[in-house]
């Protein structure tokens, strides 16, 4: 199972855009054990195994955890692109 | 708790004239909400904590800050900047003003208005749109209605 949380600076819009997004692009990836929160960047859970956020975001956080930037939130491809290399 | 009832939010459309840095520009596209000063100073806060994460597609941004009750309804506003303002270094044009009184109300609103602005709905194709052609297009927002 990975979790994946994505992140803004409200916790709200563009997370909630952005796990809409993951969700549909990890169905189109065929990956089955996944699970997709959203919150503020401040409220990283401990059981996050990546983060998605825009490449601003990217840049203010501090964590262990691999990050994937977005260039275009709204880019399916690019976060399915991106995506495929940490789905097992 | 959910009546399954929608409403729809009407967009407040507006034109930014002039040249204007990204702080005048939030006011602008977040004044038509009348939302308080406690929530355009949290929009302000976030982008200077955490970069321009309201840019949501090159050229685009959403004007968006938390939830707060003291906004009294949910209510967006589409606005059109005639020059280019630069949220660290970064050019928008397009811009979406968001507010909401609840975290319920919020998610509502940006889950109609999340697949309005995927696919061919970037910048380019947004600033080609008429205003009566990009009130069409965000009239499709709408917000459950409370309990």
């Amino acid at each position: 199972m990975i979790s994946i949380f994505c992140c803004c600076g409200s916790g709200l819009g563009s997370s909630l855009m952005m796990k809409m997004s993951a969700e549909e692009a990890l169905e189109k990836l065929g990956a089955s054990r996944y699970e997709v929160s959203f919150g503020q960047s401040s409220a990283i859970p401990f059981s996050a195994d990546l983060i998605v956020c825009s490449e601003d975001m990217a840049i203010s956080l501090h964590t262990s955890v691999p990050v994937i930037a977005l260039h275009d939130l709204m880019d399916e491809n690019e976060l399915a692109e991106k995506l495929k290399a940490y789905l097992p | 708790m959910s009546t399954g009832k929608f409403r729809t939010i009407d967009p407040i459309l507006i034109h930014l004239k002039g040249p204007m840095d990204w702080r005048e520009c939030v006011h602008q596209v977040l004044e038509p909400l009348h939302v308080p000063e406690a929530y355009e100073k949290a929009v302000k806060d976030q982008i200077e904590a955490y970069g321009p994460y309201c840019i949501l597609r090159p050229g685009m941004a959403l004007i968006h800050g938390p939830a707060m009750r003291d906004c009294r309804k949910a209510g967006m506003t589409v606005a059109v900047s005639e020059s280019p303002v630069f949220f660290d270094g970064k050019s928008v044009t397009f811009f979406i003003g968001l507010c909401a009184p609840t975290p319920l109300q919020y998610m509502n609103v940006i889950r109609h208005l999340s697949p309005l602005l995927r696919g061919k709905y970037d910048t380019a194709y947004l600033m080609t749109c008429s205003d009566e052609e990009l009130l069409t297009h965000f009239r499709k927002v709408n917000e459950e209605e409370d309990a």
